[in-house]
């Protein structure tokens, strides 16, 4: 079962400081989402050292 | 320590990419140059990294500057206010001077709240100088005046550093990071920014708590956004300038 997150969806609203505008909050959904992506990357090994993401621009380690 | 990237942040990386260089191939490597050397840094933290207990920091690039302003400013921060004289802000009637009193003393409120060191520079002018030491213009201006314990630096040049013991008191109280804030813009402010930088503190400058008057060429307002612009990601090795507004800064 998908977990349920409404309670952590009204956290997130309470802690911000104001919400003046939607986008504001779209944008804080999608750092939140995106974070959590990172993490369950990261979790899954699923990452590279650095000095291989600059050579994939041929950039010098 | 060894950094990595997520795969979700190297795919932002290349989104980023893709899409600056469809204007300029130059800026879009260029970006991505300073995204990755910035987070190469992070490895070379030490201490401040090793509070997080973990050998590898995750990052994402779209979130950089969220992660960054809750975990950079730390304990060994203190609050530069460099040249802030009655001579500067009423007798060159500097630009916005009341709003940036305002700012520094909100910054000086947080500082103080967090038992930071506050340093203050202080420049002595030569005689017939608008700063000529001992004159009304030298004061230091009497909206932010020091407290009891504050730290006054006497200078003679554009560089806070140079033949003062600066350094050598940052060094006592274990600073290593400065927010820095004051006047005037080009001279004093950018030149102590970027001397920090190079002597290896990172810098915190305040977009809006440092101020500067007109020249021949540009406004004061353009002085101060193009510094604004300009000293943002200023770097050096591991140590880089950050550039936020007052509301923003923590200590």
């Amino acid at each position: 079962m998908e977990p349920d997150l409404k309670d952590e969806a009204k956290r997130l609203i309470d802690n911000m400081p104001r919400l003046t505008s939607w986008d504001e909050l779209m944008y804080e959904i999608y750092v939140r989402q995106t974070i959590e992506a990172g993490l369950a990357d990261s979790d899954a090994g699923r990452t590279e050292p650095v000095e291989v993401v600059r050579e994939r621009f041929n950039l010098p380690k | 320590m060894k950094v990595h990237w997520t795969d979700l942040a190297v795919k932002h990386l290349a989104d980023i990419h893709e899409y600056i260089a469809r204007t300029s191939p130059t800026y879009a490597l260029r970006m991505v140059d300073r995204l990755t050397r910035r987070s190469q840094h992070i490895g070379s933290f030490g201490t401040r990294a090793e509070s997080f207990q973990e050998r590898t920091i995750r990052i994402c690039a779209r979130c950089s500057k969220d992660h960054r302003n809750k975990g950079m400013v730390g304990e060994d921060t203190a609050l530069l206010v460099i040249d802030v004289q009655v001579g500067i802000i009423e007798g060159f009637r500097a630009h916005c001077g009341r709003e940036v009193l305002d700012q520094i003393n909100k910054l000086l409120a947080k500082a103080r709240t967090a038992n930071k060191p506050i340093i203050y520079v202080q420049h002595d002018g030569e005689a017939g100088h608008p700063l000529e030491v001992g004159t009304e213009g030298w004061r230091i201006h009497p909206e932010i005046k020091p407290n009891e314990g504050d730290l006054i630096i006497r200078k003679r040049a554009s560089d806070s550093f140079f033949e003062t013991t600066l350094q050598r008191e940052l060094e006592a109280r274990g600073v290593k990071h400065l927010t820095v804030t004051g006047c005037m813009t080009e001279y004093c402010v950018d030149t102590t920014a970027r001397r920090a930088i190079s002597l290896g503190y990172d810098v915190t400058l305040v977009s809006d708590a440092h101020t500067t008057i007109d020249n021949k060429l540009l406004t004061a307002a353009q002085i101060i956004a193009h510094h604004n612009a300009l000293l943002d990601g200023f770097d050096a090795g591991p140590h880089a300038v950050t550039v936020k507004p007052a509301d923003e800064v923590t200590f």
